[in-house]
């Protein structure tokens, strides 16, 4: 495999041993650009590195060339090294796309596959049910795990508004079609019968008639034979859900939350990581995002040139190096608190990762941000 | 102090933009002036369905309090200021049970599965009780009315379904029980005296791509036109000619970065200026101290002027 002797930090270690890496973390805190850029440090060391991200910001997306929608797997074109053996895949997740290959391989045969994916009810409601998305992204992964093409996977999870949410997708999606929620779907003028006033049977009405109206004018039979083609692929989704399950908690992957170096910030992570710890999911490592690097000494020259500024602009430039010496402080005490709060047998790795000052944009940036993360970490 | 129906200050945003801190400052800062506030939390359910537990807990419920919260609360006693959680799941199944009172079927609705089956079947249905429980919180159980409802609306990425969920409604059943709820609704949320959407955003590549397209979502939905105010700008400390001998002379390596995050972000509220209009700001803070009261005061003055 190569592996280059500059990476051996804490996090290269962790990541040894694994095969999946779950990101997980709020919105807006740097997680795309962190997938990437821990995919592309792993690259470097030789692996050959899978990354899925779900809704990459426009010029990452140009970045990792994977800004159109189709979900194409693209190639990342790494420095040639003369120990670089490993490779870097990247894709974005395409939900509806997954969906429909779930279907072909757990449909009985391929016709009854094409019937459904057909079915203008599983049109409607393939990309937009609730929970899909982050169902398919852990489906997605199970899929690049089980074709063994790549030794390590990379995986940026939707924004999640609670993490239990996010695990509990599978489950859901498996729940969705359970077989006795559907039979009611199925049997819609039964319930309404039952229905005995008329706020009821507008309710049900309502459902119906949007069941009825995506599967256009005879709705008891379009529902009727949705509901008998999903039935035949509800076993292999149980299977699934099981198998997504068992790798999400597997010894070979690993979870890597990133957070942000401010007071909020750390709070969320500490609750997250104790939410996280409470259905029996363990963080290993931490990354704090984004963190004001230190400035550069001065130039030998700068006091007299200084010194030769009007006095506003010589102010200025002290109230400007006050403020950053501020935040460093401030994002200092935020990392403190989160290093205080990780103590124990199974306290995760904490790795600052210093702000680029720029957005994620280019190739050379997620070098940089792998720099960081495995060069000079802890 | 005044009288008629509540108006609703609407803030959406993704999440880390600082919506829940923009809600509760404006929030506070209105009722600071004497009127009667209640800020709305609505929390998108954590498990909806599937895992067969009915919620014991109801839908609406005061928020526990952390030990930093309830320091505040002695020195504004006097303000007339409620905050109150809305979980969405919890909200659902209320309204469930009570238009649907039969035993076996609310029992199997209750089991989470079905609800997610009827959720997902017609989502505007959840999202309408949603609105309809919101609005409902503008009276208290004494039919007595509040100024404002502060509304935190659920962090979304993509699109609105709150404000989308009436008209959904209406085009699948245009006439029924539900057509009233929906019509009410929609009424309330395109009229421009009662209805003021917000939205924040950070300025950040990403956030500002989001906030534009919810900006456009919103104005699609057909509700008053949306404001979008920026969370987090570095200040401006160098007039432009002395900021180009800093990059010239670079005897400060911190106050280049300073300058260089304050143009960047300019350069992208520009961008979104260009497509939403005007763009109140929020300072950066560079510790944890609030943020100046006056600058909340003026947001509130812009943000209500507006109506």
């Amino acid at each position: 495999m190569g592996r280059s002797s500059s990476y051996t930090s804490s996090l290269a270690a962790l990541l040894e041993a694994k095969r999946l890496v779950v990101l997980v973390g709020e919105g807006g805190v740097g997680k795309t650009s962190t997938a990437a850029a821990l995919a592309y440090g792993q690259a470097l060391a030789g692996r050959d590195v899978a990354v899925l991200t779900v809704d990459p910001a426009p010029r990452l997306g140009d970045a990792l060339g994977i800004s159109k929608l189709d979900g194409a797997p693209c190639r990342v074109a790494l420095p040639a090294t003369p120990n670089t053996a490993g490779s870097l895949v990247a894709m974005r997740l395409d939900a509806k796309h997954t969906f429909d290959r779930m279907v072909e391989r757990y449909a009985p045969t391929r016709d009854a596959a094409e019937a459904l994916l057909r079915h203008p009810v599983y049109q409607a409601v393939s990309g937009s049910l609730g929970g899909s998305e982050h169902y398919m992204a852990f489906q997605h992964l199970a899929e690049l795990a089980e074709s063994a093409e790549h030794d390590l996977l990379v995986i940026d999870t939707p924004p999640a508004v609670t993490v239990s949410e996010l695990l509990a997708a599978p489950a859901r999606l498996a729940g969705l079609f359970d077989a006795g929620a559907l039979s009611i779907l199925a049997e819609p003028a039964r319930l309404l019968a039952r229905a005995t006033n008329a706020l009821a049977r507008a309710s049900l009405s309502l459902v119906l008639a949007v069941v009825g109206r995506v599967a256009g004018d005879s709705l008891k039979a379009d529902v009727g034979e949705f509901v008998r083609l999903f039935s035949d692929i509800l076993a292999g989704l149980e299977d699934n859900t099981r198998t997504i399950n068992n790798l999400l908690r597997s010894r070979q992957t690993a979870f890597v939350m990133i957070t942000r170096p401010r007071d909020g910030d750390v709070a969320r992570a500490i609750a997250l990581r104790k939410e996280l710890a409470g259905v029996g999911l363990r963080i290993d490592a931490i990354v704090v995002n984004r963190l004001t690097p230190p400035g550069m000494p001065p130039l030998p020259s700068r006091a007299e040139r200084l010194a030769d500024a009007l006095p506003q602009v010589n102010s200025a430039i002290r109230l400007m190096e006050r403020e950053m010496d501020s935040l460093r402080r401030t994002e200092a005490k935020a990392l403190a608190r989160l290093r205080a709060a990780m103590v124990g047998a199974d306290a995760p790795v904490v790795i600052p990762l210093a702000s680029l000052d720029v957005d994620v944009a280019t190739l050379e940036d997620i070098a940089t941000l792998a720099r960081g993360l495995f060069g000079g970490a802890q | 102090m005044r009288t008629g129906p509540a108006r609703i200050l609407f803030v959406s945003g993704k999440g880390g933009t600082g919506k829940s801190f923009v809600a509760e400052a404006l929030g506070r800062e209105a009722a600071s002036r004497g009127t009667e506030v209640v800020l709305v939390r609505v929390r998108a359910s954590a498990s909806a369905g599937g895992d067969g537990e009915p919620n014991s807990e109801s839908a609406v419920s005061p928020p526990r309090r952390d030990a930093r919260a309830s320091n505040r609360t002695s020195a504004e006693s006097l303000v007339a200021f409620k905050e109150v959680h809305l979980d969405e799941k919890a909200a659902l199944e209320e309204f469930l049970t009570r238009v649907l009172p039969l035993g076996f079927v609310a029992r199997r609705l209750l089991g989470g599965r079905m609800l997610s089956a009827l959720a997902a079947a017609a989502p505007g249905l959840r999202d309408l009780v949603t609105l309809t429980a919101i609005t409902a919180l503008a009276t208290d159980h004494r039919g007595h009315t509040h100024d404002l409802l502060v509304v935190d609306a659920p962090a979304t990425t993509h699109g609105v379904p709150l404000l989308t969920a009436p008209t959904r409604v209406l085009e699948i059943t245009p006439t029924g029980p539900l057509t009233r709820e929906a019509e009410t609704a929609r009424e309330l949320i395109t009229d421009p005296r009662r209805f003021i959407p917000l939205i924040v955003t950070t300025p950040e590549e990403l956030a500002v791509t989001e906030a534009i397209s919810l900006h456009d979502d919103m104005r699609d939905a057909g509700v008053p036109a949306a404001r979008v105010v920026v969370n987090g700008l570095w200040p401006a400390r160098l007039a432009p000619e002395h900021a180009k001998w800093l990059l010239a002379t670079r005897v400060s390596s911190d106050a280049i970065v300073h300058h260089k995050r304050r143009q960047r972000q300019l350069e992208l509220i520009d961008t979104l200026e260009r497509r939403v209009g005007r763009c109140p700001t929020l300072p950066f803070m560079f510790d944890d101290r609030p943020v100046a009261a006056g600058v909340i005061a003026a947001l509130l003055d812009t943000v209500l002027g507006a109506a």
